[in-house]
């Protein structure tokens, strides 16, 4: 039995080895696993906790896909462009297919909150940070900016929503949170925005190594547009939304009487900003000469001036894939409207189109603008027009050079690896860019977006790096016009509208306009000079102009026809979308 | 290899000596044919002594005790047991193997005789599975045998494995069950049909409670075979498949896709784009360029694929050493065309070689090792693009985009994203991608009888290490591609949009790699005291699994389990049964604290056949049985550590300064729940066996009743306001569901005197489950409450049809839900506030996994020749058909493909009778109001398959002698001969909104089996 006794010990020691240490077996757990106070305790990880704040901010120049923070479906959900990509969020909106179910297609309510609970989070911890006061009272200033920021990107698509100072826990009683009104809802906004200007009083312009922050101007700028809103129609007195109450103590959550002194309130804040900005070296953009290329540049020269809250998008390069033709294997899905388009003045400053009959098909032109749409050019105009366009565009305001690509007009001299040859729009039926020679992605209208798209980009060569911009001083100016025109009367409101015309290339307004006119002409204004920004869907909506102006069809050329550029057809024809 | 096998003999052969010998002889013949079995095992009981018969059928065998049992065993014969009794001539009759309740049935760690279980488990004949000739053995299980549900939804190959679910979902978190092969976890797919020695699938808590923690889903037992005394076996096997693709994409020509874009456009009011000259250019292709007209999906399919199976193995052994080896080669082809200016292959092609070696030494009488080595190798080619890819580009591509090539002899491609490049480059000109699998496995066991302690106790200890190692090889390129744009008007010139350059042949790879070691440690104890038969078990195992190639450290640390587990069975006489089994493991998954769990279940069993006052002679065995206990399912989806509240660190960053560098940026990551843990699942089983009519009638059937608590979820009740990222929100073993049903099974088996074998079998699966609580916020009508609903329900709009009038819709709730107009579907609704909007929305259909499923199996033999069908069914199940391509220009008019079904049976504006159409107008633009789930789109996905035939011949000993064979047969199968269904456009297997799936393959089979 030696042998067995042999095998025993070998088999025992080799039982009992497995058997050995078993608690222990299961304790894995990962090496270094963070907390959040130790986030804290280190300078950089807060650093870095704060950056990820900045990362929920949306890619505005997206105006094509839903979801994720690329998600701005409201510039082709309102009159000034259509998507031509049939999937785009932006379609729900004009069919009236926006319901509960596919709300959740834009981000906007939960990516809004994720960055809020991180912001709530950073303002709860940031004193724990060993860093100097200095580096603290900055960052509590950007994240106060940041805190606003988000909150009144969901008050300016949802109106009153709950308003969050402090993070939540799992278990808290979530349904004890309600809907604020949005009196109280803009007030928060901009008590953090004054929290923030104070933080951030000293740092009036970013480093080259910090731009991209949020600065003493970008919560002074938000604070102006807050306050616009709240003193808007929509928010001041409007009954419509009367039933709109909490469902637990019956509180309007929109004032059901208008007060006046809210538009006093936003001309301050506009004039505030305008004045700390001129104070510390912002200013309206004018480093051209030209007029077309100096509004153009405004969206190009990267942290400008006249730049008062944006994001640095890199070589983000999806929006120039959707704004260039098809022949330069591009999307061509940002179409401007025909309506957009015959919003633009007369470079005299007339009104080329003053109304529309048969249901908006033919429009009725101002004999004294110079306006006509029949025939084609003999005349060019460098960096406007070449021979051979539609005469309808010629002579317009230079903004509409800057913004909207139209068939005939030059675009780019280096469209492809292989091509050097200056390009001219084809979007008749059978040209280069048409209908004919697309896929389901085709320039819909005859027109493409050119505001916001850098020429120097190269599909599959070179992408620029760039930015996308919120808040400029441009808008603050009309924001003061707005307000002043109400609160104080169209004759104070001149100078803020003709700055911005001037800058623009064109004539004073004519004097003596009345408060409802000076009103007309500073939304119209808005309308140009803000067009494609993300203002023109919430500015119709704030001033319930919405069912006369998003309410009805879109136009465009007729895409369906055409063989050349001056065979008449593409142009000199409006069809319904 | 031999010099360790010989060391390890010798002092086994040694101790043989020790023992006094006596001799016994005899001949084995068969009771069927009444010829000598060549080869048939004679062995001592529970010894290392044995010898196999000669060509007469004759053994001659030296015992060590006179008193002792002889086990006679051949290969398709009952297996007997004979007292010697100090006769020195025993002849022996052996009965063709039929299942016996004498058969020992692998259980979980161990066996047990049938007649004694009292579990609900069932076991398939390895040769059952064979019929269904794939090279996934997934396939094969569905309609095999009671209890399992499959769904094959893919046929490509290398991934065309089937879905397995035991008993249905019992759990919608991960409702996977256990597959453990020779004991240890392992992928089902890589196994060969013919290694399979046994087949167990465990269903009840009984049965798989043992497994803890991880039995709640049921478990797959897959022994492979391994040797028997006897001299050296040689079996080959080989199968020879022509694949034939079956319901590829049926999508419209280019003249119908262009009169749907004319008739889009008349419905929007627009400017139609084709004349009538047009229309006729594309269906008579006169101006391929101008007017392509293109059939992609027969530009880039063909019909025909092969497929081969080739086996070899050897079996043996002697007193000492027992071994089966076992080598296989499997390759099946894929259906994609080739461009054959390349000397490359792009088309797939799925090869597997399988090399296998289970290896038993007698070491000494008490103690054995066995080493059980196997090595799979996978060698796969696919296009340069993945099927998925090709498949939804074939959707989205229409036959008039453009040409497959250019005037200029480029290749035709489109602006738009989406059809850039054409179906027909991705196939053939994108390059290849090649994979490399290897799977390493190794098992090394040990098995002493302890019978110097006690008879009847046995330790046993097993050690595995698997190792797996997959590289990727992507060589991708891309063609010059151009949209072709007709003459410039003024030169004639032919103008192109470039849409591509020219790629290089790239170079990419990547890696994967894992391992896993496993083992246990088995103390056995099977001893009978007059009538009372007593049995136990007491173990304990241990496994880490680990990604060697892993993305991060979380991911790289091991994943750990051990466990103890432990049963104890008495019988009386075989007739009044009781079992208790338990499992208690833990998971390093939870936190401590919450890490362990004990898991019981107890069954019983009672026989009243045996019972003495039993009279019905024709029920010559009944057993009534039932269990109850828990079992655990730790596989709570793919976080780590959720106990854990943890910091990401490199959360998404953000661009700072002018030349915008991005810095880091750090988050929250998940919030920890500290509390989390296993879900539990309650199972009652009840069941009855019974054997009829002297045994040719056997039937057996199940209730089952399971009630799985905290299945650990998301919170789902957290408003978004509480801001936590995407997938952050904390667990909570919140989730409750049931699931019941009934399984069972019929098999009529006689040979008739004649010499005719029939057999005829039927099965059936039904499971129901039922969403108990899952964390939903409660919805604002009942309706539409997901508690109480199947789990992998949808939500969807009931469809009353299409509006056929104006008046129809003026006199019809207003629709919320995008324009629509005559022609569109027409909604129901459901609240009666006049509107149709979300509200309106209900659970509609049955999930997409059947909750049916049944098999019907027929064999005749007569004198060599054998026929034998096998059919299976699935009912209770719905497909979603909407989807891009059954949903005109989906994407936007006029993008996306159209497939005829949606076109044959549209609705068509201003046709004199619309009444039977089945899918709503085109339109000039995407379709919100169409393109809802509702319950338009949904079809019975129920059908009908003959999934197997197979007609063989045996041939007789004067034909196999003559080549020096021991056995010979050839034989004709097919797969897929025949289906019964309601979809008729794809595989009623196919996943929700599918089309755009691989499509499944009829296989017809050669095949011939040689036995030396």
């Amino acid at each position: 039995m030696k042998k067995i006794s042999l095998y025993t010990i070998v088999f025992i020691i080799g039982a009992l080895s497995t058997i050995t240490s078993c608690e222990k077996f299961l304790d894995m757990s990962p090496d270094e696993n963070l907390t959040i106070e130790d986030v804290f305790a280190n300078r950089n990880y807060t650093r870095d906790f704060l950056t990820h704040i900045y990362s929920w901010n949306p890619s505005e120049v997206n105006m094509a896909d839903d979801g994720g923070s690329y998600r701005n479906p409201f510039v082709a959900g309102s009159d000034e462009m259509e998507c031509a990509y049939g999937k785009a969020y932006a379609h729900q909106i004009n069919s009236g297919g926006w319901n509960p179910t596919d709300i959740s297609r834009t981000k906007i309510w939960p990516e809004s909150y994720m960055a809020l609970r991180k912001v709530n989070m950073f303002l709860e911890h940031v004193d724990d940070c060993p860093t100097t006061e200095i580096e603290i009272r900055h960052w509590k200033g950007e994240a106060y900016f940041l805190r606003a920021w988000f909150h009144f990107l969901v008050f300016r698509t949802y109106g009153p929503i709950p308003v969050l100072d402090h993070s939540l826990n799992p278990e808290d009683d979530m349904l004890s949170i309600r809907r604020s009104d949005v009196e109280t809802v803009v007030k928060f906004i901009c008590d953090d925005c004054d929290r923030a200007a104070e933080c951030l009083a000293d740092f009036n312009r970013w480093p080259s190594t910090d731009t991209g922050r949020a600065l003493r101007m970008s919560a002074l700028g938000l604070k102006s547009r807050a306050l616009l809103y709240l003193a808007s129609p929509l928010y001041n007195g409007d009954t419509l939304l009367a039933e709109l109450k909490d469902p637990v103590d019956g509180s309007n959550l929109i004032p059901q009487t208008a007060d006046a002194s809210k538009w006093a309130k936003a001309a301050e804040a506009a004039k505030e900003c305008i004045r700390v900005a001129k104070a510390t070296g912002f200013g309206l953009y004018r480093k051209n000469e030209d007029p077309v290329l100096n509004y153009q540049y405004i969206f190009l020269d990267n942290w400008n001036e006249e730049i008062l809250w944006a994001k640095n998008i890199g070589t983000y390069s999806h929006h120039l894939l959707c704004s260039d033709p098809v022949s330069f294997g591009c999307y061509a899905i940002y179409d401007p409207t025909q309506e957009i388009v015959d919003a633009y003045e007369m470079e005299d400053g007339s009104t080329p189109i003053i109304g529309y009959t048969n249901n908006g098909l033919t429009p009725i032109i101002n004999p004294s603008s110079g306006y006509v749409e029949a025939g084609f050019t003999e005349e060019s105009y460098e960096g406007r027009w070449e021979k051979g366009v539609s005469n309808m565009y010629t002579h317009r305001e230079p903004r509409f050079y800057a913004s909207i690509n139209f068939a005939g007009s030059l675009w780019k001299t280096t469209r492809a690896s292989n091509w050097t040859k200056p390009h001219y729009n084809e979007f008749w039926f059978t040209g280069m860019d048409g209908k004919n020679n697309a896929g389901s992605d085709y320039c819909k209208t005859g027109y493409l977006l050119k505001k916001m798209h850098n020429p120097s980009f190269i599909k599959g060569t070179y992408i620029p790096l760039q930015t996308s911009i919120y808040i400029r001083l441009g808008e603050i100016y009309l924001n003061a016009a707005e307000a002043i025109n109400e609160s104080e009367g169209p004759a104070n409101a001149y100078p803020y509208v003709n700055e911005i015309r001037n800058r623009a290339g064109l004539p004073n307004l004519p004097e003596g306009l009345n408060k409802d006119e000076m009103r007309d002409r500073i939304k119209h204004e808005r309308r140009i000079e803000l067009a494609f920004e993300t203002h023109r869907f919430f500015d119709t909506r704030r001033w319930l102009d919405g069912p006369e102006t998003q309410g009805t069809p879109i136009h465009s050329m007729n895409i369906y026809a055409g063989t050349a550029l001056n065979d008449g057809t593409l142009a000199n024809f409006r069809g319904i979308m | 290899m031999i010099g360790i096998l010989t060391l390890l003999l010798c002092p086994g052969q040694a101790y043989a000596q020790q023992f006094q010998t006596f001799k016994v002889s005899g001949s084995v013949t068969a009771s069927d044919t009444h010829e000598p079995i060549i080869a048939a095992g004679v062995q001592m009981k529970a010894s290392n002594i044995g010898t196999v018969t000669d060509i007469n059928g004759d053994y001659s065998l030296l015992v060590t005790d006179p008193e002792g049992i002889l086990t006679i065993s051949a290969v398709g014969y009952k297996t007997v047991f004979i007292k010697i009794a100090k006769r020195a001539r025993i002849d022996v009759v052996l009965d063709p193997d039929v299942e016996s309740l004498e058969d020992a049935v692998v259980v979980g760690y161990g066996t047990q005789k049938k007649a004694t279980i009292t579990g609900s488990l069932t076991t398939v004949d390895a040769k059952v599975l064979q019929k269904t000739v794939s090279p996934s053995l997934s396939n094969a299980l569905g309609g095999a045998m009671p209890g399992v549900i499959t769904r094959q939804s893919s046929g490509e190959p290398g991934y065309d494995g089937a879905t397995i679910l035991i008993r249905g979902l019992g759990t919608w978190v991960d409702a996977s069950p256990l597959i453990l092969i020779d004991g240890v976890e392992r992928s089902i797919d890589n196994v060969n049909p013919e290694e399979i020695e046994s087949f167990s699938i465990l269903k009840d808590a009984s049965a798989t409670a043992v497994y803890g923690m991880r039995g709640a889903n049921g478990v797959i037992l897959i022994t492979t075979k391994k040797g028997t005394v006897g001299k050296p076996k040689v079996t080959f096997r080989t199968e020879q498949t022509h694949l034939r693709g079956l319901r590829f994409p049926d999508y419209i020509k280019g003249w119908e896709f262009a009169n749907l874009m004319n008739e889009a456009c008349q419905v929007g009011g627009v400017t139609i784009p084709w004349a009538d000259e047009q229309i006729e250019a594309f269906r008579d292709g006169s101006d391929p360029y101008n007017y392509p007209s293109v059939d992609w999906t027969n530009e880039v399919l063909k019909k025909d694929a092969f497929q081969s199976i080739n086996n070899l193995s050897v079996s043996g052994g002697n007193d000492a050493v027992r071994y089966y080896v076992s080598v296989g080669f499997t390759s099946q082809s894929g259906l994609f065309k080739e461009d054959p200016t390349y000397d490359y292959r792009t088309n797939s092609l799925a090869q597997r070689y399988n090399f296998r070696s289970n290896i038993d030494v007698n070491l000494t009488k008490n103690l054995s090792l066995y080493l059980g080595l196997a090595e799979i190798v996978r060698d796969q080619t696919y296009p340069g693009t993945s099927a998925s890819t090709i498949f939804s580009r074939l959707r989205t591509t229409s036959p008039i985009s453009y040409p497959i090539r250019n005037p200029n002899g480029t290749f035709g491609g489109g602006a738009t994203s989406y059809e850039q490049i054409s179906p027909y480059v991705l196939v053939t000109n994108s390059g290849f991608i090649k994979q490399f699998r290897t799977t390493a496995q190794g098992t090394f066991g040990a098995k002493w009888d302890l019978v110097f302690i006690t008879p009847g106790l046995q330790l046993e200890g097993n050690f595995s290490y698997d190792h797996y190692y997959y590289s990727e090889v992507t060589r991708s390129k891309r063609p010059e591609i151009n949209k072709y744009i007709g003459p410039d008007p003024v030169t004639g010139e032919d103008r192109y949009n470039r849409i591509a350059d020219e790629t290089a042949m790239g170079y990419s790879i990547g890696h994967s790699a894992n391992r896993t070691y496993y083992y246990d440690i088995r103390l056995n104890y099977n001893r009978s005291f007059n009538n009372h038969n007593i049995g136990a078990l007491a173990m304990f195992n241990r496994r880490d699994y680990m990604k060697l190639s892993a993305g991060s450290s979380i991911a790289n640390l091991p994943y750990r389990r051990q466990g103890w587990a432990g049963r104890f069975t008495y019988n009386y006489k075989q007739k009044y049964l009781f079992d208790f089994n338990f499992g208690y493991n833990g998971s390093e998954n939870f936190a401590r604290g919450h890490r362990y769990g004990f898991f019981p279940a107890w069954s019983a069993g009672w026989v009243p056949s045996l019972e003495e006052w039993w009279k019905i002679g024709w029920i010559n065995h009944l057993k009534l049985r039932g269990s109850f206990g828990y079992v655990g399912n730790d596989a709570v989806g793919g976080e780590r550590f959720f106990y854990l509240s943890n910091v990401n660190k490199t959360a998404n960053g953000y661009k700072f300064g002018d030349s915008q560098i991005t810095l880091n940026g750090m988050s929250e990551d998940l919030l920890g729940s500290p509390n989390a843990t296993w879900e539990v699942s309650r199972k009652t089983d009840v069941g009855v066996d019974m054997e009829l009519f002297k045994r040719i009638l056997r039937i057996s059937a199940d209730y089952f009743y399971e009630y799985r608590d905290r299945i650990l979820l998301q919170r789902a009740t957290i408003p978004d306001i509480m801001g936590a990222a995407y997938g952050n929100l904390p667990y909570a073993n919140i989730g409750i569901m049931s699931n019941r049903g009934v399984d069972g099974q019929i098999e009529l088996t006689d040979r008739k005197k004649s010499g005719l074998f029939y057999s005829i079998r039927a099965n059936f699966t039904y499971a129901r489950n039922k969403i108990i609580e899952d964390d939903t916020a409660h919805a604002l009508y009942d309706y539409q409450n997901s508690r109480g609903t199947y789990a992998n329900s949808w939500l969807g709009y009931v469809a009353l049809g299409l509006f056929q009038s104006q008046e129809e819709i003026d006199n019809s709730p207003k629709q919320e839900l995008g324009s629509y107009t005559v022609g569109d579907i027409k909604y129901k609704d459901l609240n009666g506030d006049d509107v149709i909007n979300a509200y309106d929305r209900t659970w509609i259909g049955h999930p997409r996994n059947p909750q049916l499923m049944y098999g019907i199996g027929l064999t005749l033999a007569y004198k060599g020749f054998d026929i034998s069908l096998n059919f299976t069914g699935a009912a209770l199940t719905d497909i979603l058909l909407g989807a891009n391509s059954m949903w005109p220009f989906a994407l936007d008019y006029p993008g996306y493909n159209v497939l005829r079904e949606y076109y044959d049976n549209r609705f068509i504006p201003g046709a004199a009778d619309n009444s039977n159409a089945k899918y709503p107008v085109v339109h000039n633009g995407t379709s919100s109001n169409n393109y809802q789930t509702s319950t338009l789109y949904q079809r019975d996905g129920s059908y009908l398959k003959l999934k197997a035939a197979e007609i063989g011949y045996n041939f007789s000993k004067r034909v196999y002698s003559k080549i020096g064979a021991e056995s010979l047969r050839i034989f004709l199968n097919g797969n897929n001969l025949f289906w019964l269904d309601n979809i008729k456009i794809m595989d009623p297997e196919s996943n929700n909104l599918g089309s755009a799936t691989y499509p499944t393959q009829r296989g017809i089979t050669f095949g011939v089996q040689l036995g030396f």
